[in-house]
């Protein structure tokens, strides 16, 4: 049966919001596991995924789903916010979303997460982060600006 | 197209472009085709322009081997310098994740998300994540798994 992938992400974005950690088992698996492929990290089990988020410095960033919309088929959707959800899409039990952040520094990031649902819980993540950088001058000939993504 | 289909077109498209094999991509992309680099705020319109990027890549590739692709029917793939790490979708948009080592030795993970039209290769975003030293905040709720990169 397909999943609806955008109520089960904002029942995540919720928690997360609300940093409801003793609801984080309504929305993840007891045996969560989430990888971090760029450090070759995994984090497993609940618990374990908990600790990371309790102890993170600095505190996490919120997601707002507030002002999302649904263009086009409505698999796609944008917010606005400190951690801003560009898009969404999934099928089956897997989705891919992605968030553009802005760090307390200044940086903006695009993170991509790539997870996986058993029932309407999110069983394993894959999380990706990839910063922004400057357009390199030898691929100047073949592109042009992409306005809407950039800082916004 | 039957999901199948799409995922083998979604994985020719990707050999394609690891390989530089610029005949195989005229055939697979759409004649409205986009490729949006959103970190650099770049786009790349037309099957010429993408072509043309391809051919003047300023660098050498490197072969890093096979690795299973989770999520298909027949799970391998291989380039020269990319290697196919994960590969998840449904009839029209595919997400592809792929390891990359790079001239300078850096070991780059790359997310590309395709969208499919008329059996092509409609509308492409692609995201270059680099590895990271693993934080030491955290490391006593966290195990290491392989290499940095995946």
């Amino acid at each position: 049966m397909a999943s609806d992938h955008r109520a089960i992400f904002e029942r995540v974005a919720d928690v997360i919001n609300r940093q409801a950690w003793d609801e984080f088992g309504t929305v993840f698996t007891d045996d969560f596991v989430e990888e971090y492929p760029q450090s070759g990290e995994v984090i497993r089990g609940l618990e374990n995924a908990l600790a990371v988020r309790r102890n993170y410095p600095g505190g996490l960033g919120g997601v707002d789903t507030s002002s999302a919309r649904l263009p086009g088929n409505g698999s796609h959707w944008a917010v606005t916010s400190m951690f801003t959800v560009v898009r969404l899409e999934g099928s089956g039990d897997t989705a891919t979303v992605i968030f553009k952040a802005r760090y307390p520094d200044g940086a903006t990031w695009w993170l991509t997460a790539v997870y996986e649902l058993r029932g309407d819980k999110i069983a394993r993540s894959t999380m990706l982060f990839a910063p922004a950088f400057d357009p390199p001058d030898w691929r100047e000939p073949y592109r042009e600006p992409l306005e809407r993504n950039r800082d916004a | 197209m039957g999901a199948k289909e799409s995922r083998a077109l979604f994985e020719r498209y990707m050999a394609a472009l690891n390989s530089r094999d610029v005949a195989a991509l005229g055939e697979l992309l759409h004649p409205d085709f986009e490729d949006q680099y959103p970190q650099s705020g770049e786009v790349t319109r037309g099957a010429a322009n993408l072509m043309a990027l391809i051919t003047n890549y300023p660098g050498e590739y490197e072969d890093l081997g096979r690795d299973r692709v989770i999520g298909g029917e027949d799970r391998y793939l291989s380039t020269a310098m990319f290697t196919v790490l994960r590969v998840e979708g449904n009839d029209d948009i595919f997400t592809g994740v792929q390891r990359a080592r790079y001239p300078d030795g850096s070991l780059w993970i790359i997310i590309l998300i395709a969208e499919l039209k008329d059996g092509l290769i409609h509308r492409t975003q692609s995201f270059w994540a680099p590895t990271f030293d693993p934080p030491a905040w955290r490391a006593q709720w966290v195990e290491r798994q392989g290499e940095q990169g995946g």
